[in-house]
C-alpha cells in the first residue's frame, strides 16, 4: 500500500465518521433533547458542547480539512480531481466552515448563560435563540458531510 | 461505475453513518449526559432511545447489515482481497454492532423506558440509572469500536485498486 492510498483511506474514514457524528445529532440527539424542558435542554447542550471538544472528535473533524487538500494535490492531473474537489469544497466550506461561522458562535453564546440564578423566562429565551437556528444549520452541515463522503468515494471508481 | 462498486459505496456510507452515530455517543453524548441529574439523565436517554427509532436511522443501521455481506459476495469470484476485507467488515458489523445492540443495548433501553421518570422517587431514579448506565456504556464502547473497525476495513476495500482478473 502506498502513502497516497493510506492517506486516502484515513481521509475517507475520518470524513465518514464526522458525517455519522452529525447524522447522529440529526436523527437522534436533536429530536431527543427537543423533548426536554428548557433548563434541561440548555444544560444538556452546554454539557455536550463542552465535552465534544476532545481529541477523539477533533481528529475526525479536523482530519479531513488537512487531508483532503493533500489528496487533491496528489490527484491534480488525474481523473479523480473533480469528485475530490467537490468533496474538499463540501467539507471545508459546508462542514468545517458552517460549523466555525455559525454553530460555534451559537454554542459560545449559549455557554455564557449561567443556569444558576436565572429565571425560567431567560432560559426559555436562550433556548429559542439557540435551538432552531442551530438545528437548521446542523442539517446543512450534515448534508454537506454526506455530499463530501459520497464524492470522495465516487472518486475511487471513476 | 459498476454494480459492485456502487454497492461498496452504499455499504461504506451506511456503515459510516451508523458507526458515526455510535461514535457521537462515545465521544460526546455519554460523557455530557453523565453531568445531568438522575431524572434529567433518564428523561434524556428515554427520549433519545425513542426518537432514534426512525426510518432514516434504520436505513443506515439495517442498510449496513445488508449492503456489507452483499458487496462481499459480489467480489467473491473477482477479487479475493476485497472479498476478504468486506466479509470481515460484514462479520464485525453484524456481530459487534448489530448483534450486540439487539442482545445488550436494546433490552437495557426497554427496561429504562418503563421507568416513570416524572413520578418515581429519587431512590428509584438513582437505582434505575445505576442499573442502566454502567452496562449500557460498556456495551456501547464495544459496538463503537466494532463499527470503526468495520468502517476501516470497508474504506481499505474501497481504496484498494481492483485486481484485473486473469483470463
Amino acid at each position: 500500500m502506498s502513502l497516497q492510498d493510506a492517506v486516502m483511506i484515513l481521509a475517507s474514514l475520518l470524513t465518514a465518521l464526522t458525517m455519522g457524528v452529525f447524522f447522529g445529532f440529526m436523527v437522534a440527539v436533536n429530536p431527543g433533547l427537543h423533548r426536554l424542558t428548557d433548563r434541561e435542554y440548555v444544560k444538556a447542550m452546554q454539557s455536550i458542547n463542552r465535552v465534544i471538544l476532545n481529541p477523539l472528535f477533533m481528529i475526525a473533524f479536523i482530519g479531513p480539512v488537512l487531508l483532503l487538500p493533500l489528496v487533491l494535490f496528489w490527484a491534480r492531473n488525474a481523473e479523480q480531481f473533480v469528485p475530490l474537489l467537490i468533496a474538499a469544497i463540501a467539507y471545508i466550506i459546508g462542514v468545517f466552515g458552517v460549523t466555525s461561522v455559525a454553530n460555534v458562535p451559537l454554542n459560545d453564546q449559549l455557554a455564557r448563560l449561567d443556569l444558576r440564578g436565572v429565571s425560567d423566562t431567560v432560559v426559555a429565551q436562550a433556548r429559542t435563540t439557540y435551538e432552531q437556528p442551530w438545528n437548521r444549520l446542523h442539517v446543512i452541515r450534515t448534508l454537506f458531510a454526506i455530499v463530501a463522503t459520497v464524492s470522495m468515494l465516487v472518486s475511487y471508481v471513476v | 461505475m459498476n454494480r459492485k462498486q456502487l454497492l461498496t459505496i452504499v455499504a461504506l456510507v451506511s456503515v459510516g453513518l451508523s458507526a458515526g452515530v455510535f461514535y457521537t455517543f462515545s465521544v460526546a453524548i455519554n460523557p455530557a449526559l453523565s453531568n445531568l441529574s438522575d431524572q434529567q439523565y433518564i428523561l434524556a436517554m428515554q427520549h433519545i432511545n425513542r426518537e432514534i427509532q426512525n426510518p432514516v436511522f434504520f436505513l443506515s443501521f439495517f442498510g449496513a447489515a445488508i449492503a456489507l455481506p452483499w458487496a462481499a459476495r459480489l467480489y467473491r469470484q473477482s477479487d479475493s482481497a476485497k472479498y476478504k476485507l468486506l466479509a470481515f467488515a460484514a462479520a464485525v458489523y453484524i456481530i459487534g454492532v448489530f448483534g450486540l445492540t439487539s442482545v445488550a443495548n436494546v433490552p437495557l433501553n426497554d427496561t429504562l423506558d418503563k421507568i416513570p421518570a416524572q413520578t418515581a422517587s429519587a431512590a428509584q431514579l438513582q437505582d434505575a440509572r445505576k442499573a442502566y448506565v454502567g452496562p449500557w456504556n460498556a456495551w456501547h464502547t464495544v459496538r463503537t469500536v466494532s463499527g470503526v473497525v468495520a468502517l476501516s476495513a470497508t474504506a481499505i476495500a474501497v481504496v484498494r485498486p481492483t485486481k484485473k482478473r486473469e483470463s
